[in-house]
């Protein structure tokens, strides 16, 4: 597949969030007030003015407690259920393969945030759109245009994101993937290879997506949307008009009877 | 997740309960019409008239929804048939000039003796035109709802049918309901006016028969609806466990229990049932149907509150 493409690993990942600073600073986002809730992942949310945050799952694994960090960001599928379901065509893709929200025709319904099967996209209450990682082409702020790398991946200190061609970062995945199962890690995976028709931010992990809190097969939104349709249109038949038909009909033939009899008596 | 957190909160949630009532007004009080060989026309006309309320509700609170409300524009230079939302507002703004110039031909044919004869040939076309996209309407709420990632929402094929039972259940009470009121208001003096404008006379009143009728559809739907929720529960538990207790034993539990399954559906079915089984006296059956037709209406907004608000949590 073509385009661009950002990989992590999060197996050398060190979660210090210099990619959530990066990503505040290049995109002129306010920092969030936070407060401590006993963990350092911080914010604790997505909003309309953080696309990325740092996830740290707590996981026992053989008995032991492990600290397994993931990116909480899009992940630009290629299948984007928000540009699907988007009522206005706001959301298009860009020349890399990346998911675009265009901040002048979004109209704010959210039906984007209920669609994303990673609920990623939120609502810029200030702004009155929705808005996500833009991957560093938001208008006025296009780093890939200038032939730069998205902020994250820049920032990136231990090398846990890479940015390039798609099809390079998935070969270079699968040979850490290939490492890992070599260590010992026999459920590493490749995450995003395949998911939704191929993301554009994919993942190494070195254990089931679940574990990191990923959806194991994530679908798009409109997956039976045809199905849906028919079931609620038939049951708009059946519901809506079966029982008027059998009471008011019946009901008007018994009473044509009835005169009829009485009219013959 | 707090209300004010929700994308789709409080508005969309009385947009959905405004527009499923006015699409199955519609719908059952052309059917009931039709049934009744033309008989029911100011029942038609009722429902149409109170329709246009309801969907003009609808329009203005989906407008309040949307982050840009003075963008809304943007939904109309474009159709995108893989988008529910899209669609929806192209049937809801079809539905509402079929049904705002079928008014208008029923007012204006009171008004400009002239216009009778095109009244008379437009209306029952209309008609027709504003069925079938009532079925639509009602039909696309539901769906819109089931087109997420929500696991409470979209893990089952049944949303949009528990949706439209529900619609079905709020537009045939309030049939009944604004029936019991039209009567009133007919033999009101001073409202002599405005009926006269709406309906061509002020001496009129909607067949008591029709309204027993009406209430015995209500019965099989509510049974039908309550049906049609037990199905999906079920298929729910399966197919979305954690969705599946927060509606039955979690923090929407008393909600979907005592709201949408005991107020909104079970009793108005039983206090029904009871008229139409054992037979109560005619104040009692008049105050018992309007009571249960209240609380069916009310189901409905119940309903989707629940559903709604269940699947953001």
């Amino acid at each position: 597949m073509a385009g661009k493409a950002i990989l992590y690993d999060p197996t050398r990942c060190s979660a210090c969030r210099g990619c959530q600073v990066a990503c505040k600073e290049w995109n002129e986002h306010e920092a969030t007030p936070t407060v401590f809730t006993g963990s350092y992942e911080n914010p604790k949310k997505l909003s309309g003015n953080t696309w990325i945050r740092m996830r740290f799952n707590e996981v026992v694994r053989n008995g032991k407690l492990s600290w397994l960090f993931t990116r909480n960001s899009c992940m630009h599928c290629t299948n984007a259920s928000c540009a699907t379901v988007c009522p206005v065509g706001a959301i298009s893709k860009t020349e890399e393969g990346f998911v675009h929200i265009d901040q002048e025709w979004c109209i704010g319904c959210g039906t984007c945030t209920e669609a994303c099967p990673f609920h990623i996209p939120h609502l810029d209450h200030h702004e009155g759109t929705v808005t996500k990682c833009q991957a560093c082409t938001s208008v006025g702020l296009n780093r890939l245009a200038a032939g730069a790398e998205p902020a994250c991946v820049k920032s990136c200190p231990p090398n846990a994101l890479i940015y390039g061609n798609r099809d390079d970062l998935v070969a270079t995945g699968q040979q850490r993937v290939a490492a890992l199962k070599a260590r010992g890690s026999t459920n590493a995976y490749l995450y995003g290879e395949k998911e939704l028709d191929g993301l554009h931010v994919m993942y190494v992990l070195d254990d089931n997506p679940s574990v990191y809190g990923l959806p194991e097969n994530p679908q798009a939104a409109t997956t039976d949307m045809v199905g849906k349709w028919l079931v609620g249109l038939a049951t708009a038949g059946v519901v809506g008009a079966l029982p008027l038909l059998w009471v008011i009909q019946r009901r008007e033939e018994m009473s044509g009877k009835a005169k009829a009899e009485g009219g013959a008596k | 997740m707090t209300l004010s957190e929700m994308a789709w909160g409080v508005s969309l949630w009385f947009d959905l309960w405004a527009v499923g009532i006015a699409s199955a007004s519609f719908l059952a009080a052309f059917l009931i019409n039709k049934l009744s060989g033309g008989m029911q026309r100011n029942l038609f006309r009722l429902a149409v008239y109170t329709g246009i309320v309801f969907a003009l509700i609808g329009v203005t609170l989906l407008l309040l929804h949307l982050g840009h409300w003075f963008w809304f524009w943007h939904m109309f230079v474009t159709v995108r048939p893989e988008s529910v939302l899209s669609l929806g507002g192209w049937i809801l703004s079809g539905w509402l000039t079929v049904a705002g110039i079928m008014a208008v031909l029923w007012i204006a044919k009171y008004l400009f003796k002239g216009l009778s004869g095109l009244s008379d040939k437009a209306t029952p076309f209309l008609s027709w035109v504003g069925f079938v996209l009532s079925i639509l309407l009602i039909t696309y709420g539901g769906v819109l709802i089931a087109t997420t990632s929500q696991p409470l929402w979209a893990s089952t094929l049944l949303l949009p049918s528990l949706f439209i039972g529900s619609a079905m259940c709020s537009g045939l009470a309030w049939l009944i309901l604004v029936s019991l009121i039209a009567n009133w208001a007919t033999g009101v003096s001073w409202l002599g006016g405005i009926l006269k404008l709406l309906f061509g006379s002020a001496d009129w009143k909607i067949d008591v028969d029709i309204i027993h009728k009406i209430a015995r559809v209500l019965v099989i739907t509510l049974a039908a609806t309550l049906f049609i929720l037990a199905a999906f529960v079920l298929w729910l538990s399966g197919s979305a466990p954690d969705a599946f207790s927060v509606l039955v034993s979690g923090e929407m539990a008393l909600y979907f229990w005592g709201g949408l399954v005991g107020f909104g559906l079970a009793l108005p079915f039983l206090m029904l049932l009871l008229i139409w089984k054992r037979g109560v006296s005619q104040t009692s059956a008049k105050a018992l149907v309007a009571a249960s037709s209240f609380m069916a209406v009310a189901g409905g907004l119940i309903l989707r509150a629940v559903i709604l608000f269940g699947g953001q949590l």
